[in-house]
């Protein structure tokens, strides 16, 4: 039965082994050995050591650690298990080892723990914070840090500790004692007081961060989220972000912002396409025929893969999946249409959209920031849901469709300190996308740059505004106060305005 | 249910409720949470959709409180059939059923002469525009409704069958109090929903 | 596995017991709540192992992005590609990695198989209130877990939008290829499963309510019973408001509503029409669901625990009624606290403040769990059974992922923590190990019960410390990482130079992890060989005072040949000064220190007289609790 303990073990050492190249045969076997001499007869294992390695830059101290620990549970197990036979007494060498494990793992366990701290945690972002609240939502880190390792080492202390201590003895009876009031409502009473404390300060610092008062005086700038990737648009010249909708996203106009000579476009562009839909469903019988007279053209060729195809399409079009997915692109097309048209007819929101605001905007693939100018990111999603995170800043956000959301913050630390600071000369900030959100979740970022306000100043020049061939905004807009906005964005929705007309 | 462990004699062992029936009652527990988790979102849409002014307020088809009152009459006769049981008057109970599952039916068409009234009305399922929401929660509330009538139907249908064998009389009205315990259920369900959908405005 | 034999000519015994149930009623379409006990179990295990499978191989990814495994092409065909994951095969994974680990295994497979043992033995009843219901939830699972793997061999691939599913991306089947079909039978398996829960949770109140043996009140009931129930009332209340999540969600997919979508405009289609939802909705209703979800999973093990803890340091569990009331209290908490999973949602900052302060108030109770836990080892004379091992592993477990919930409930340091690894660490150790563990716990620990053979130990002892250490080593340098602003749900990190340096702890963290799975073979070779051929069991083998230990060790429909056994006193009577024996059964009677209440019903043994009991405040409070739930008896 044991053989299967070898068994496993073998297999866990050949996982090493093909990983980390480290193990011998001979040890490999000796190590069975140490499982062999248990209860049942011991069947000597054949190993074939591969030689396919993985090349990789890893701990070996982890790998020989793991195989020490192996070693000498194999080893006291035997000895003592041996011992107790012979001497016909109960059987309590299971529990010894046990007891001894106990302690060995607390004690190992600590020093892992403590190896972990000094050897990654260097690269936590606990103390490197970019942002002006980034320092507060520290410090409320180290406090709650302290707190809970204090309980961590007090209470896995008591749990192995006993469990070693009070390990069973044939000469003891345990003591018969139920419960301590006394100590039961002490034990409540110090969780409830310390937590509270954490609450109260956790609520502090999660006001200063979440009612921020500079959001009047913060420059807006507009984070955009599509499948997979991030879009920044700034206001340009007239310091104001023009209005923008979903059903303005175009090709042209990837951010839907409301430009008219881009609408007009567009709605060449849909009833095109409406009209290319309808042929399209009128000729489907058509091109039906015409499929299968390629298709038998095909089955005459060596290469099946045109045959696999058509034969695809074919069926697409049999089961009717075509013509429904026509029709559906008609419908959705006509309501597009037909909303735009809606928002025209309402003189009142068509002139407060369509301001021209949104002409000298400015879009762009980075994100600058001003060192020490706050700043309110207003996030719009064009798909799904998405979340912007920028871990060294100490800020993250879901970014909604239908909604909009925002983040008002203060970066402190400019590109180019960090880099002096990490000693890295390539760090850059980024922007990820921390809401699954599909294929490409994973490399779903964008650059962000901290720099002082006069090289913002020079990027901002070299920039050109979304559709205009015009020269680059003169103007450069800055922290703007809101009362000189006119329409800023989280103050009157789009989607709001796209409502009051779509009824 | 019918397959509850008969309880040997031996055991002194006296339920506070029977098992079955608790099981029921439980059972609409989990009808109500379900409810509430519907009726919340409606609130939440409501809240926002009249915020944004996208929430299209509609007056109930009247057929759905016609299928109130004829809920209300399957309950009066589910409960007039338990009386008559308890009374042991078992012999009208087929007929008791009987009338108690076709009001059911009557009430399944009602409701679909509702639906066909909205749809009339231009109040679908399916949304177009975005005030449309709330007729959408419309048929959510009847089309989950009716499938729990389906289910008191198949009790009913359980009923006849159990009652014209004589199965149920004074001794054994398990059956017949689960049966008007669901329906009771129903009905306020029902009344509750037509009342929630007039007054949450 | 063990036959269940009827003892012929026994009085108590209606006449259709005496025949020999057919194969197909006795294994298959069983009413026996110890058959279905099994079943639940072996399909938990079944799908125990697929999910640890998955596991490990979109490790491999993590761990050596760039390296080409051909053993995948083979298993997986074109999800991957030269023996490299497809990014969208990867998002399957880890969707279906969690559901079944979180619904399959330790909902079901946790909560159905000792529910099912232990609640009509321990409460001494011949079976559940309905046996049919009990055997529809079973199969009600069954089909679900069926549905839920049938999504690998359609073309678009199972569901990928993270076990969450949250929309738009689940809701719209052209965002990516899983939530196509994929979705669909994702969210049909969910409705199966549901309806399974249901069924299930509403039998095992009703069986604890209202089928307890004489002399059973509540406050003798065994915590592992008090965790049940409050399992199974927390999902009679909490999974139909996931159903009403998902059928909304049914609905927007398939039948053109809008109750989730507003304002989107998807690539390669255009601007969609649906207008006027929100997504966060069905956030709030999954979430409603899905925090008391997690306590789901955790309160069972947390009750086996419980049992397993004082049966094995042979002393009363410390501090029975601070027990049931921090079960009661979670339980309660656990309603209220959804949001701290929205933190970041954009949602209204004041009710963040009020989540963040219910969360943390799920701390307290969580800690008087722990200390009594290990006050109760405190003098104990521990026996190491493997169970017992696996419940000090849970207990540790909980204590280190419990703190990492300090963290993530507070709404402030949760904005840089939010869908991190550091997230992953938490959850995986207090609710993933710890409740694995507990769930092996009352493997070990019940085996004689439900097979009639022994386990070996020495393999549950290699089997413990691998799976210990090997769990510690995948999920505590998680926390690092997600300290570091590593995302979660990340197919590589290569594409991104920052979190480079990672790369060698993702070595680390795969190869523990692979070290973990293997160990779990020699449970499997343990369980497995010991059904067939393991040793014969005795009556009570862990010299342990509940009811189950009564009954024959040969399974019998009804459970006990004669009369049910009467029960004299509270579950935890160990090493009572006054007795030869450490443990001191539920069933024998014996008149010391028990006296009779008007209604001649018996109460509870007063314990050590050292502190007199009606004059601490203190004292009347707490038993007054326990006293609500002596329900009285006509
Ligand atoms: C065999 C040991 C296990 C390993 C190595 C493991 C590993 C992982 C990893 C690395 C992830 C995150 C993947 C990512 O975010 O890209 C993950 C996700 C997850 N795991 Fe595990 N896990 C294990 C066992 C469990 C258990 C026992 C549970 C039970 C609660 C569990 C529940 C989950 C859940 C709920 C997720 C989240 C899935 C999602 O993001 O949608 N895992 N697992
Ligand atoms: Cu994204
Ligand atoms: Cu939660």
């Amino acid at each position: 039965m044991l053989a299967v303990g070898a068994f496993m073990l073998f297999a866990a050492f050949i996982a090493f082994n093909k990983v980390y190249d480290i193990a011998s045969p001979s040890t490999v076997v000796q190590s069975a050995a140490w499982f062999g001499v248990g209860d049942d007869k011991f069947e000597p294992v054949k190993v074939q050591t591969t030689e396919q390695t993985l090349s990789s830059n890893i701990n070996w101290s982890i790998a020989i650690f793991v195989l020490l620990v192996v070693l000498v549970i194999a080893n006291v197990f035997d000895i003592s298990g041996l011992a107790a036979r012979l001497s016909g007494k109960e059987n309590l060498s299971g529990n010894n080892v046990n007891k001894y494990i106990m302690i060995i793992f607390l004690i190992l366990g600590f020093i892992g723990v403590y190896w972990e701290f000094s050897h990654h945690g260097k690269y936590t972002l606990l103390r490197n914070s970019s942002s002006e609240h980034g320092v507060e939502y520290d410090s409320m880190f180290n406090v709650t840090l302290i707190l809970t390792m204090i309980v961590f080492v007090i209470t896995q202390a008591l749990l192995f500790w006993f469990s070693f201590k009070y390990a069973k003895s044939p000469n003891r009876k345990a003591v018969y004692h139920a419960h301590n009031n006394k100590l039961e409502v002490f034990w409540t009473l110090i969780p409830a007081i310390v937590l509270t404390f954490l609450v109260l300060k956790g609520h502090q610092t999660w006001r200063a961060i979440t009612y921020n008062a500079d959001k009047s005086k913060s420059q807006n700038i507009e984070i955009f989220a599509y499948q997979f990737g991030w879009k920044a648009r700034y206001a340009g010249a007239d310091k104001i972000l023009g209005a923008a909708d979903y059903k303005y996203i175009s090709g042209a106009n990837p951010l839907g912002i409301a430009v008219k000579s881009e609408v007009e476009k567009l709605k060449l562009e849909l009833d095109t396409a409406i009209m290319n839909d309808r042929k399209a469903l009128k000729d489907l019988n058509s091109s039906l025929s015409q499929l299968r007279i390629q298709l038998e053209l095909y089955k005459g060729l060596a290469d099946r893969t045109n045959v696999v195809i058509t034969d695809k399409e074919i069926a697409r079009i049999v089961s009717g999946e075509v013509k429904d997915e026509l029709e559906e692109s008609i419908r959705r097309k006509s309501k597009q249409l037909e909303r735009m048209k809606a928002i025209e007819d309402n003189k009142t929101v068509f002139a407060t959209m369509f301001n021209n605001a949104a002409d000298d905007d400015v879009i762009s693939t980075e994100i600058h920031l001003i060192e020490n100018r706050p700043v309110t990111f207003i996030f719009r999603s064009r798909d799904i849901i998405h979340s912007a995170f920028l871990p060294y800043f100490r800020v993250q956000m879901n970014v909604v469709p239908g909604m909009m959301t925002q983040f008002t913050f203060t970066p402190t630390k400019s590109t180019t300190k960090i880099r002096s600071e990490k000693n890295d000369n390539t760090f850059d900030y980024y922007l990820y996308c921390n809401k699954i959100c599909g294929t490409s979740h994973y490399n779903m970022k964008i650059k962000v740059i901290i720099e002082s306000e006069s090289a913002y100043n020079t990027w901002m020049q070299s920039q050109k505004t979304a559709f205009g061939k015009e020269a680059a905004p003169m103007a450069v807009p800055v922290s703007l106060p809101s009362d000189t906005t006119q329409m800023r964005l989280d103050s009157l929705p789009v989607n709001k305005l796209q409502r009051l007309t779509s009824r | 249910m019918a397959n509850s462990i008969q309880i040997p004699n031996n055991q002194k062992q006296v339920p506070v409720i029977n098992p079955a029936l608790f099981t029921v009652w439980l059972l609409i527990v989990a009808s109500i949470m379900l409810f509430a988790a519907f009726c919340s979102a409606y609130i939440v849409h409501q809240t926002d959709g009249q915020l944004n002014n996208n929430w299209k307020e509609f007056a109930l088809p009247l057929e759905f409180w016609l299928s109130g009152g004829i809920v209300i009459l399957t309950s009066v006769f589910i409960e007039w059939a338990f009386q008559a049981a308890k009374k042991d008057n078992i012999n009208i109970l087929p007929a008791l059923f009987t009338i108690t599952m076709i009001l059911a039916l009557a009430f399944c068409l009602s409701q679909w002469f509702g639906i066909q009234e909205m749809i009339s009305k231009g109040l679908f399922f399916r949304n177009e525009n975005s005030d449309e929401i709330s007729s959408s929660f419309v048929y959510v509330f009847v089309g989950v409704h009716v499938v729990h009538i389906f289910f008191g139907i198949c009790l009913l249908f359980a009923g006849i069958f159990k009652s014209a064998k004589l199965k149920i009389h004074k001794k054994n009205l398990l059956f017949i109090t689960i049966c008007k315990t669901y329906w009771h259920f129903l009905g306020i369900l029902w009344l509750y929903l037509l009342l929630f959908l007039y007054f949450a405005k | 596995m063990s036959t269940a034999t009827i003892q012929t000519g026994h009085a108590n015994h209606d006449a259709h017991e005496h025949q020999e149930p057919s194969f197909v009623r006795k294994y298959i379409f069983s009413t026996d709540h110890k058959m279905i006990s099994k079943q639940f179990l072996i399909t938990g295990i079944i799908m125990g192992c697929l999910g640890m499978f998955m596991s490990v191989l979109f490790r491999l990814q993590l761990a050596w992005p760039d390296q080409s495994f051909g053993f995948m092409e083979t298993i997986l065909g074109t999800w991957a590609k030269d023996g490299k994951l497809d990014p969208n095969f990867y998002m399957a994974l880890v969707t279906i990695h969690g559901t079944i680990m979180v619904f399959y295994v330790l909902t079901a497979g946790l909560s159905g198989t000792f529910s099912n043992l232990l609640i009509p033995l321990q409460v001494g009843a011949r079976d559940m209130a309905s046996p049919f219901m009990n055997m529809l939830s079973y199969w009600f699972f069954f089909i679900s877990s069926v549905t839920l793997l049938s999504s690998f061999f359609i073309e678009t691939g199972p569901a990928s939008s993270g076990w969450t599913v949250y929309p738009p991306l689940s809701a719209l089947p052209k965002a990516m290829p899983g939530s196509g079909l994929g979705t669909t039978l994702w969210l049909l398996a969910i409705v199966f499963f549901i309806v399974s829960s249901l069924l299930g949770g509403i039998n095992y109140i009703s069986t604890i309510l209202n089928m307890r043996t004489k002399g059973m009140s509540m406050n003798r009931m065994p915590l592992t019973l008090w965790a049940f129930f409050f399992t199974a009332i927390l999902g009679v209340l909490s999974f139909p408001v996931l159903l009403g999540g998902a059928l909304f969600l049914i609905f927007d997919r398939s039948f053109g509503t809008s109750f989730y979508l507003s304002d989107i405009y998807l690539q390669g289609i255009g601007a969609l029409t649906n207008v006027g939802g929100s997504p966060i909705l069905y956030q709030h209703l999954f979430w409603f669901l899905g925090h008391p979800e997690v306590y789901i999973i955790l309160l069972p093990a947390l009750g086996i625990t419980s049992e397993v803890i004082a049966t094995n340091a042979r002393k009363p569990i410390f501090g029975y009624t601070a027990m049931v009331i921090s079960l009661m209290a979670i339980a309660f908490l656990s309603f209220i606290v959804w949001g701290h999973h929205m933190f970041i949602t954009g949602m209204n900052p004041f009710l963040g403040t009020v989540f963040m302060y219910v969360t943390l108030i799920i701390a307290v109770p969580s800690a008087v769990k722990t200390f009594n836990y290990i006050a109760t080892l405190w003098k104990g004379n521990i026996r190491f059974t493997p169970a017992m091992l696996f419940a000090i592993g849970l207990v540790s477990f909980f204590i280190s992922g419990g703190l990492t919930g300090i963290y993530l409930g507070n709404s402030a340091l949760d904005i840089n923590l939010h869908d991190t690894y550091f997230v992953v660490a938490h959850f995986h150790l207090v609710m993933g190990s710890a409740a694995i563990f507990g769930m092996m716990s009352g493997i070990y620990h019940w085996f004689p019960r439900m097979f009639g053979k022994m386990m070996n130990n020495t393999l549950g002892y290699f089997h413990f410390w691998f799976t210990f250490i090997a769990a510690y080593m995948v999920f505590f340098p998680m926390h690092f990482m997600g300290l570091a602003g590593v995302p979660r749900r990340y197919y590589q990190f290569t594409l991104i130079p920052e979190f480079g340096v990672w790369m060698d702890v993702n070595v680390l963290i795969t190869v523990s992890a692979i070290i973990g799975a293997l160990a779990q073979i020699l449970f499997l070779y343990n369980f497995f060989y010991s059904i067939f051929k393991g040793k014969k069991a005795v009556q009570n083998p862990w010299e342990s005072n509940t009811l189950e230990w009564t009954a024959p060790v040969k399974h019998l429909h009804g459970n006990w040949p004669g009369a049910i056994p009467t029960v004299y006193r509270g579950a935890y009577e160990y090493s009572r000064p006054d007795r030869e024996e450490d443990f001191y059964p539920q069933h024998i009677p014996g008149n010391d220190n028990e006296h009779v209440d008007d209604h001649g019903y018996i109460l509870p043994t007063p314990v050590r007289k050292e502190i007199p009991v009606a004059e601490k405040p203190a004292t009347v409070f707490f038993t007054s609790f326990s006293r609500l739930f002596s329900f009285k008896r006509a």
